[in-house]
């Protein structure tokens, strides 16, 4: 149950670590964001940008106060599947795409759900 | 007969009554366009006698059948008996409500001469205790059992009235397909506007008293000076009939007298569910 | 899909008096007999179709033993399990069962794991056809002293990565 104001930690490499939900992108207002949905964040707290990291990777970094989309890849609420599997996470988390639904990092450092796979972002998690 | 000469009678007779008209004058007009050598017109006065028909008028009854969205064939009386989980080959979970068929007969047809509409009367169950003389005396015309239930199918055409007698089995359904439950509402009672409309109520604290479930205004003051029509009032809830559209069904068994369908059905345990082909898909 | 209902007149048909003028006629209203039950052995419909399932679900009655409270092998909350999908159709799981729900068909295990230190809960149905079987793969020593463990949740009770994956794992 992602919604405004609600912050998610992000587990790619981009630079950010937490971030906060501004809008919950085609979806109902009174709705919520759940697993594979897109959202608009602002980067609250961000790694400082070290000089060894060179490259492309360098160039996507984002750093606090930047405003990015992203896609919700853990929620604690629970999230039921069709064979009747409940599946629920400890914490909320996201990853940070571009507009293009690109991933802006270059790998994700945790697990996240199946139902990903299934979705749009099959670049991120092939 | 000329353009002008149609177009008159168009004017002065119905589309139908002309075209009958031109039937029957079909031949020695043909006659007469080979011989004409100059241009005339036929005056409509000339006409002795053209045949209309009477114009079915939109609230007629026939007209209102017409109208409707009416099925091909008569459906069944199920009872509900409660939910079971269901799953599918693939694994796939789901809710699946019971609907016991038990002795479901037909009993009276019901066609246009007689009643003004097409309908089957179909019966569920079997009881004895109670019956109306006349009642038993519609059951042995049919030669069936005393019947706990009826109920009327409308269907659209006499040709697809099944036999008085027959006994209809849930396989009168195919797994897969798709159709209308109806059924009555568990009654609610006298139930307030929190829960009859989802109103929000009034505030737990800030100086309400004894109004937290209140539905606060109902209209403004002098102007209009009364509450408006329709306005969502606290009342009487549920006992209402539900169609419930394009419903799966997701098995059948005629050897123990069941349909299992996908998802809830409105009205408690027991109540009588009429089951027909979706009106949306067959129709 | 239809069938002609057999004809056959109830014992006693009933008997009406009716007046005709002043002489009172006596007429027969027949009665027919009720078309013979369906195969239910007098059971109520629910149960008939509540035992077709287990067979059909669970034909060797594992899954039910596994479940039942008498057992002393049962599924208990606190063991650790496997569980396992025909043909591989899905990887398999194991954690921790925190909470058993009995609930007939229905009946599910609430399994508790931690993915690289993130903790993973999945509420499983027990008797879905895909599941092949339920490994037991640990027994506690002693027991909690509940039979719903979610107190253990984030604190120093809690399960911890049972399967001991590295790397990202679609759950």
């Amino acid at each position: 149950m992602i919604y405004l104001k609600s912050m998610i930690k992000v587990i790619d490499n981009s630079g950010a670590q937490l971030v906060e939900c501004i809008k919950v992108l085609r979806k109902n207002p009174k709705n919520f964001a759940s697993i594979g949905d897109k959202v608009v964040v602002v980067v609250q707290k961000a790694r400082p940008i070290s000089s060894a990291i060179t490259g492309a990777s360098a160039a996507n970094r984002v750093k606090r106060g930047d405003i990015c989309r992203a896609v919700v890849v853990r929620t604690k609420k629970e999230l039921t599947r069709s064979d009747g599997t409940v599946i629920k996470f400890d914490d909320n988390a996201c990853v940070l795409i571009n507009k293009n639904d690109e991933p802006i990092g270059t790998r994700i450092s945790s697990v996240v759900a199946k139902e990903l796979k299934e979705k749009v972002l099959i670049k991120l998690f092939h | 007969m000329s353009n002008i000469a149609k177009s008159l009678l168009r004017l002065r007779f119905s589309q139908q009554g002309l075209l009958r008209f031109q039937a029957q004058l079909q031949a020695p007009l043909k006659q007469q366009q080979q011989l004409r050598t100059k241009a005339s017109l036929t005056s409509p006065g000339a006409i002795p006698y053209v045949y209309t028909e009477t114009p079915t008028f939109d609230k007629s009854p026939e007209a209102a059948r017409h109208r409707k969205r009416l099925l091909a064939r008569c459906g069944l009386i199920g009872v509900k008996k409660g939910m079971v989980p269901f799953f599918r080959e693939n694994g796939d979970k789901i809710g699946c409500t019971v609907l016991e068929i038990d002795q479901v007969e037909v009993i009276h047809n019901k066609t246009l001469d007689n009643d003004g509409y097409v309908a089957q009367q179909v019966g569920y169950g079997y009881k004895l205790k109670n019956q109306t003389k006349q009642m038993l005396g519609h059951f042995s015309k049919a030669e069936v059992s005393p019947k706990e239930k009826i109920v009327e199918f409308q269907i659209k055409d006499e040709s697809n009235l099944l036999p008085v007698g027959t006994v209809l089995k849930p396989s009168l359904f195919e797994v897969g397909k798709f159709v209308d439950l109806k059924s009555v509402s568990k009654g609610k009672g006298f139930a307030g506007v929190m829960k009859r409309w989802h109103f929000h109520g009034l505030k737990a604290s800030h100086g309400v008293s004894l109004a937290h479930r209140s539905a606060g205004s109902t209209g403004q003051n002098q102007t209009p000076g009364r509450v408006l029509p329709g306005k969502k009032m606290a009342g009487r809830l549920g006992g209402d009939n539900v169609t419930i559209q394009n419903v799966e069904i997701v098995d059948i068994n005629d050897e123990k007298g069941y349909i299992l369908v996908k998802g809830p059905v409105a009205g408690p345990k027991g109540s009588y569910v009429k089951i027909q082909d979706a009106i949306k898909f067959y129709t | 899909m239809f069938s002609l209902s057999r004809k056959r007149v109830l014992g006693l048909p009933l008997l009406i008096n009716q007046r005709v003028g002043f002489k009172t006629q006596t007429k027969t209203i027949k009665v027919y007999e009720p078309l013979p039950n369906a195969h239910k052995d007098g059971k109520p419909l629910m149960d008939v179709i509540r035992a077709d399932q287990y067979k059909k679900l669970d034909p060797s009655g594992i899954k039910q033993k596994l479940l039942d409270s008498k057992n002393p092998t049962r599924l208990r909350s606190g063991d650790i399990v496997r569980i396992n999908y025909k043909n591989n159709i899905k990887p398999s799981i194991t954690g921790m069962i925190i909470a058993l729900n009995r609930a007939g068909l229905e009946s599910n295990l609430l399994l508790r794991n931690q993915v690289t230190k993130i903790g993973v809960e999945l509420r499983v149905s027990v008797f879905n056809p895909i599941i092949e079987r339920i490994d037991i793969l640990r027994k506690p020593m002693t027991y909690r002293p509940r039979n719903k463990l979610y107190y253990i949740r984030n604190n120093r009770l809690d399960v911890g990565d049972l399967e001991n994956v590295k790397g990202k794992k679609l759950l």
